[in-house]
């Protein structure tokens, strides 16, 4: 017979037929509607017009934007923060509910791990168009200065993007041998290539050393990706500027970023569910499990806002009050406020009920409301800092220009692009960890809840 | 050996020659009047002020800022690529051709005082005649800020170099320190106890602007006597 | 390859060390040439790459020695000349940003005729020939109908070879018409010097060792007297131990210079002569003013003229009209304050009071109350600041005009004259043809007193050939036929007489530039034009012109060449010993060393103090301070009309409601040269962020009241006119008052400085002091409301 490989099929022969399970998740990725691809070139189309943006931008030096002196940093800056913020969706959530053996993970982890490998992209891409020389931007590894936390974040970026696409791979190996069997065309080509290059086959041996593997990323992963948002709020809370120089930053970017990232999740489960007719699989109960976190998220966000502010407010120092003051009352009340609405107030109101946590309605109506807050929320931690500079030195106020909206356009829309290929390409539900749940899950529950409670009478264990 | 600038806020007479100096002295480019009000001026120096009161009873202080070459600069700290950095005679340099324009250096300095090149400096046509050949031009995307004149500190080290001895306090001035014509501005090396520029600081008991922020300014305001504002 | 031997081995070897060595040095090197002379002169670092010269600073009419840096015939830095006796090294921002001007991209590159009727903008570019045609085709007529006297210039230079130049040849067509305008200094101020001190236009302020500067309203530190000279006495003042220099300032709004004052006085606008006549009334009652004193002043007590008639004198009226109480009541300054200012003034040992502004005048007869208060302590211990230096011995280039002919201003004509632009518009509203049919202007500083509206600027209209010679598109050439643009001040060969700061010196320099653009120089450009016209003016080159003046200097045996401090100060004592060493050397060898140091002074002045046979009030005719001082006015008009009073804006009938408006200078926009300078404009209030355009301040409670916020705009209204400006709100300006920029001849049509249009100026016209015709402004009350956005 030939040389292949057990259960790969070779080329020109018949594909294996799909399970049940197989063929519902499989679904996107054979057919395409013209929905799809309607979406798809609008998408492409705003990508577009914001490369454009970002070439007239270069050509024309940072001056096109509504930057000036003292705000320096701006849109771009907020766009960096909230994406790398958003980032936390994948990886932290699906390795905590790893690690907590959470069985309602399943149908979820994919399409988290994917949010984050890609959007990590656009957080770091951001800062590279917010540089006066992005032509120098190497020059952060020939000359680098370890001392600046923007240092820092690149290596923590860098790290966080390396181990969350390990983390996103390594799961996805199984699927792509199924995928391999059961899917052909180019797509089949790709599979194989993939297959290849990691050279699994899925036997019982690799597939043991890959769960080893999960379950050692998911471990380092956990403190990578607190670092990162950590590393990031540094770079503000690293300078002596008012409002800025917070010690409360590092563990409020983190529960910010979180909390960003769990709607962000929502978001994608609401529309996916219903755009890939994944009803079966993302249930009413995932929504009520991630809803109450983000509900629990909301209060933390809460907390950490009213701490940061309160002990502003009541520390009494003239510039830090200036720029509390420009904020709750000022120039920025509008931001300000709808923040906390969005955030807080909307969230709070549909997730605290369990109807409001089980109604698709309900959950995209927060997870979109909780990003457009936190995306303020950025906004209002670095501008206002920056506009009430210790030294003022200007009355002109910055603006955003078109070319800086259409850049943040132009990363949701090539993220989401990217995002739609994906699924494309690649399972968004890991078909495997599915099955295995539905196999295993319910005896291996069982075994573990045995533990938790003393040995029934005359089952022979030990008290 | 620590440069360092004495202002002497009683004879200042804010007559702005120092600011028009630096900015013809360091081929600074000069701001339109769309330009100046969205806050995009580029000056090294600049006469800022703070001001408390009403009207019955305002008191307004006025004074030249420039970049006031701390001894421990918080933009030195925050540069990915070291492009500004201090040197050993204490001024904090920039170094344009390794900047990458991140800006993170503008936010750090408590001062304000470093500016960005928004777009490509524009000089009007004809008006590149008059940039001065010691200080080179800056492109688009980099920071830029006062030096203490370092184009001068480079000749009159030549120069000592020539007659066979050390660069002392001195032998060079900035262009708005020679300018000045109330002779408010004096520039010395601080580490000489003998200097004008110690007694002075010594004798008025000067001080420097947000020293509580621990960035150690070389720059240092000696208030009128007699204590008005 | 195997198959070679050794003998082409080295054959190639050393083929290739020869070729090598040949490509290496060049053939031509080889064969002995040397080095092209030319291209190591090209090198950068060739000798003659950069060199110094000096100049005289064209920024205002004060006369700054400057020194230029020029790097390959580029002129790339400028620095006050550490000689000279104005600046001593120093310079003000004006003449900093002489460079930025002198490469103004929007300098005027050659001869321009206006394309069609004043109101249209379009211009002809032409030749020397052909612009200098137009003018002196209109000029020969003149002269040959015997009608040259039609012929007037107004310059803003200060008196120099070039005023000679002009002076002279217009002479030569038979007209006296020739007067300067000096942006720096209010018109009404030397007339009312001239009865206080004696003194005629040429008088000066000497610094050096002035305790207390009182200035009632005078801007000391933005555009004053000379920016750099006031800058540097006021430095050293500051930072002397003994006898320091204190600064008073008197004023409603916090100025800049107010913000620099030990005492900052608040008082309402346009009273502060009150201020003066309550003082000096204070100073006489408790007699902190010697008798001798006294007795010296004419006018003080009560006094019998010629005619038997009793006049009532000045004393009894500080008594009974300006007493504490009632100035108190009037200015808002509170009664212990006028009493502490005015022992203050009294027993520092020299002090000055200054009242002159410049952004319209407090008129003549508040500054003579303010030189009463200096004519008092002048001789009464102190030394005295208020100085008429002596005049410089320059060769004249002619005679004199003779005085009948020039247009003057009855009743004080032999010692002051008024504006000449307020005589000007007298013949618009006296119904009169205007006296010229050929004016020229030489930039638009010439033209500072005029704003559009008033009779000055119709009559201008009228003139049928009105000549510029601006450098730069401003208020000169929107009102010209003929624009002859003018060279800069580095480009010629000059001198410049400086009065400011009591020195008796001349600055002076040879041309440190080529020509940039195809300009000439008016001292060349009205001769040419009088030559063509059929007359010889008999006058040589810059150069000859100057070394020709100069040469007076020598032979009046006074002086040197700039110098350092202690070489000016053994000179004068030679001098006073009467010895002058220059007499060794040739006339031509003094002028040349004049012109290499940057200009010649007579290190003697400032004199230190007055001596018995001139004592200070009385001049060489014995006329004393206060009028009606016999000679004067003969018509007997009511005494208090003619002595020192507090003139108000009041002259103008409903106006009783509104906003005080307080005009105020923007000192670096004052001056003559090219307007069109961003770093100035930029510069223009730093303390409220403004620039680039005319601006208002109100304070906040008025701005609340009227609804308006920093960066809007308002309108100001009075009954001669009304400007939109931009707002900003500021704690410095008096409730009830509003604070209007200053600055006419600061906006032209330069890409920087055409958002300049009219300040306060424009408000302020129609309204003159009584005596002198110069423009007041201070007190007059204005309309204020905010101005929607989008309105023109």
């Amino acid at each position: 017979m030939s040389t292949a490989r057990a259960g790969a099929a070779p080329v020109g022969e018949p594909l294996a037929p799909m399970t049940v399970h197989e063929r519902a998740i499989f679904a996107p990725i054979t057919t395409t509607g013209t929905g799809f691809k309607a979406l798809a070139l609008g998408l492409a189309l705003v990508s577009a017009w914001a490369l454009f943006a970002w070439i007239w931008q270069l050509t024309h030096g940072l001056g096109v934007t509504g930057l000036l002196r003292p705000t320096y940093w701006g849109i771009y800056i907020t766009n960096f923060v909230f994406f790398i913020g958003v980032s936390h969706a994948g990886t932290l959530i699906s390795a905590i509910l790893r690690l907590s053996k959470a069985e309602w993970r399943r149908s979820v982890t994919r399409m988290a791990e994917v949010i984050t490998v890609l959007v990590i992209a656009f957080g770091a891409g951001n800062v590279i168009v917010d540089l006066g020389r992005s032509d120098r931007a190497l020059y952060v590894f020939r000359h680098a200065n370890f001392k600046s936390p923007l240092l820092w974040d690149i290596c923590s970026i860098s790290i966080y993007l390396t181990a969350s696409t390990i983390y996103l791979v390594l799961p996805m190996l199984p699927d792509l041998v199924r995928l391999e069997q059961k899917v052909g065309g180019w797509r089949g080509s790709v599979y194989r290539a993939l297959l290849r290059a990691t050279g699994y086959r899925d036997t019982p041996k690799q597939r043991h050393r890959l769960e080893r593997a999960i379950g050692v990323m998911m471990v380092l992963v956990l403190p990578i990706a607190i670092s990162v948002h950590t590393v990031v709020s540094w770079v503000f809370a690293m300078t002596i500027q008012p409002m800025w120089h917070s010690t409360i930053f590092g563990p409020y970017f983190v529960a910010g970023a979180i909390f960003s990232g769990i709607a962000a999740i929502l978001t994608f489960m609401v529309v996916l569910r219903r755009a890939y007719h994944l009803e079966a699989y993302l249930r009413p109960v995932h929504f009520d499990n991630l809803g109450k976190l983000l509900l629990v998220m909301t209060l933390f966000w809460l907390y950490f806002t009213f701490a940061e502010h309160l002990t502003t407010y009541y520390g009494g120092e003239p510039h830090e009050l200036r720029v509390l003051f420009d904020k709750v009352t000022g120039r920025f009340a509008l931001q300000f406020w709808v923040m906390v609405v969005t955030c807080f107030v909307i969230p709070f109101a549909i997730l605290c009920r369990a109807k409001g946590r089980r109604s698709e309605l309900g959950i995209l109506l927060a997870s979109l409301s909780v990003n457009f807050g936190m995306y303020l929320e950025r906004y209002t931690i670095v501008v206002p800092s920056l506009t009430n500079a210790r030294i003022l030195m200007t009355d002109a106020r910055y603006t955003p220009t078109w070319v800086e909206w259409s850049i943040l356009a132009g990363c949701v829309s090539t993220f989401l692009l990217l995002y739609l290929g994906f699924t494309k390409l690649f399972p968004i539900i890991s078909v495997w960890e599915v099955e295995e749940g539905i196999e295993h899950g319910p005896r291996e529950t069982t075994d573990r809840l045995a533990t938790y409670y003393p040995p029934m009478a005359g089952s022979g264990e030990a008290p | 050996m620590r440069w360092a600038m004495v202002i002497d806020l009683g004879a200042c007479t804010g007559c702005g020659a120092c600011v028009v100096t630096c900015r013809q002295e360091n081929n600074v480019p000069v701001a339109d009047e769309e330009t100046f009000y969205h806050g995009r001026n580029l000056d090294w120096i600049q006469l800022e002020d703070q001001a408390e009161g009403e009207y019955e009873n305002l008191r307004v202080r006025q004074y030249p800022l420039m970049c006031q070459q701390c001894d421990k600069p918080p933009c030195v700290k925050v540069c990915p690529v070291r492009a500004t950095y201090r040197d050993e005679e204490g001024i904090v340099g920039q170094i344009y051709r390794r900047c990458i324009g991140c800006r993170y250096c503008t936010n750090a300095c408590p001062y304000s005082v470093k500016t960005f090149n928004w777009k490509k400096p524009g000089w009007a046509e004809g008006t590149e005649r008059r940039q001065s050949p010691d200080v080179s031009l800056r492109p688009a995307g980099v920071v830029e800020k006062c030096t203490f004149c370092h184009h001068r500190r480079q000749k009159a080290k030549e120069a000592v170099r020539a007659e066979g001895r050390e660069l002392g306090a001195g032998d060079y001035e900035p262009a708005c320190v020679e300018v000045c014509p109330a002779g408010a501005m004096t520039f010395g090396d601080l580490d000489d106890p003998s200097s004008p520029l110690a007694q002075l600081v010594q004798d008025r008991h000067g001080e420097r602007l947000m020293d509580d922020l621990g960035t150690e300014p070389k720059v240092i305001y000696l208030r009128p006597p007699g204590g008005r504002s | 390859m195997s198959n070679w031997r050794r003998r082409d081995f080295l054959g190639l070897v050393a083929g290739s060390a020869v070729g090598f060595t040949l490509g290496k040095l060049g053939l031509p090197a080889l064969l002995g040439a040397r080095p092209d002379p030319a291209s190591t002169t090209r090198s950068h670092d060739g000798l003659d790459a950069e060199r110094e010269a000096l100049g005289v600073c064209g920024g205002c009419s004060a006369g700054c020695s400057v020194k230029l840096r020029i790097v390959e015939g580029r002129l790339v830095g400028l620095r006050g000349n550490p000689l000279c006796p104005l600046g001593a090294g120093g310079l003000c921002a004006r003449g900093a940003s002489e460079v930025e001007a002198y490469y103004d991209p929007d300098r005027i590159v050659g001869p321009l005729v206006r394309d069609g009727d004043r109101a249209k903008d379009r211009w002809n570019r032409v030749t020397w020939d052909e612009g200098l045609a137009r003018v002196s085709q209109q000029l020969g007529r003149l002269v040959g109908s015997r009608r040259g006297a039609r012929v007037g210039a107004i310059l803003s230079s200060a008196r120099g070879s070039m005023g000679a130049a002009v002076e002279r040849a217009l002479a030569a067509v038979g007209s006296p018409h020739v007067y300067h305008v000096d942006a720096l200094r209010d018109e009404a101020a030397a007339p009312f010097a001239a009865l206080a001190v004696g003194a005629d236009r040429r008088f000066g302020y000497d610094l050096e060792t002035t305790d207390l500067v009182l200035s009632l309203g005078t801007p000391v530190l933005e555009g004053w007297l000379s920016p750099a000279y006031v800058a540097r006495r006021f430095g050293q003042g500051r930072q002397r131990t003994e006898a320091r220099l204190r600064l008073v300032q008197v004023e409603s709004r916090m100025s800049p210079t107010a913000m620099r004052a030990d005492e900052w006085i608040r008082c309402v606008p346009g009273t502060e002569p009150l201020l003066a006549l309550a003082m000096a009334g204070v100073l006489l009652r408790e007699g902190l003013v010697d008798a001798s004193a006294q007795a010296a002043l004419v006018g003080l007590a009560p006094w019998k003229d010629a005619a038997g008639r009793l006049h009532r004198g000045l004393r009894p009226l500080l008594d009974y009209a300006y007493s504490p109480v009632t100035v108190s009541r009037e200015t808002g300054v509170p009664v212990v304050d006028i009493l502490r200012l005015a022992r203050m003034f009294g027993t520092a040992q020299n002090p000055v009071a200054v009242g002159e502004q410049t952004a319209g005048s407090a008129g003549a007869f508040g500054l003579g109350a303010v030189h009463l208060l200096n004519a008092l302590r002048a001789r009464s211990g102190s030394r005295g600041c208020v100085v008429t230096p002596d005049t410089i011995p320059v060769t004249a280039l002619g005679a004199s005009a003779p005085v009948e002919g020039r247009i003057d201003r009855p009743p004080i004509a032999s010692v002051a004259s008024t504006p000449v632009w307020r005589a000007l518009g007298g013949f618009e509203t006296e119904g009169r043809e205007p006296p010229f049919d050929i004016l020229f202007l030489e930039d638009g500083a010439a033209m500072s007193d005029v704003v559009a509206g008033d009779p000055a600027s119709r009559l201008l209209g009228k003139i049928p050939l009105v000549v510029s010679f601006a450098s730069a598109l401003d208020a000169s050439t929107a009102a010209a036929d003929v624009v002859l643009p003018s060279t800069s001040y580095f480009e010629q060969a000059l001198d410049v007489e400086i009065d400011a700061g009591g020195f008796v010196a001349v600055a002076a320099a040879r041309p440190a530039l080529p020509p940039l653009l195809d300009a000439r120089s008016p001292a060349q450009v009205v001769p040419e034009l009088v030559r063509r016209s059929g007359r010889e003016p008999q006058l040589g080159t810059e150069e000859q012109m100057v070394r020709y003046r100069l040469g007076g200097l020598y032979r009046a045996r006074r002086g040197m060449a700039y110098g350092t401090p202690f070489r000016r100060g053994w000179m004068a004592q030679m001098e006073e010993a009467g010895w002058w060493t220059p007499a060794s050397i040739s006339e031509g060898q003094f002028i040349d060393s004049v012109l290499e140091r940057g200009g010649w002074v007579d290190p003697r002045m400032p004199r230190p103090g007055f001596s018995p046979e001139k004592p200070y009030g009385v001049d060489a005719r014995g006329r004393g301070f206060v009028p009606p001082a016999k000679a004067l006015f003969a018509q007997g008009a009511e005494d208090d009309a003619w002595l020192p009073h507090n003139e108000s804006a009041g002259d103008s009938p409903g106006t009783a409601q509104g906003m005080l408006l307080v005009p105020f200078t923007v000192g670096v926009l004052r001056g003559r040269g090219s307007p069109n300078r961003p770093s100035l404009l930029a510069l223009a209030a730093p303390h409220v962020r403004a620039g680039f355009h005319p601006w208002a301040e109100l304070n906040p409670k008025d701005a609340k009241r009227l609804g308006v916020e920093s960066g809007g705009k308002v309108r100001i209204a009075s009954e001669h006119g009304n400007v939109v400006v931009s707002l900003r709100v500021t704690e410095g300006v008096r409730p009830g008052t509003v604070a209007l920029a200053n600055a006419p001849a600061a906006g032209g049509a330069g890409r920087y400085a055409k958002s300049w249009k009219a300040g306060s100026e424009r408000l302020m016209a129609g309204i003159y002091g009584r005596l002198t015709g110069a423009r007041t402004g201070r007190g007059m009350r204005v309309q204020v409301e905010a101005e929607p956005k989008g309105a023109a």
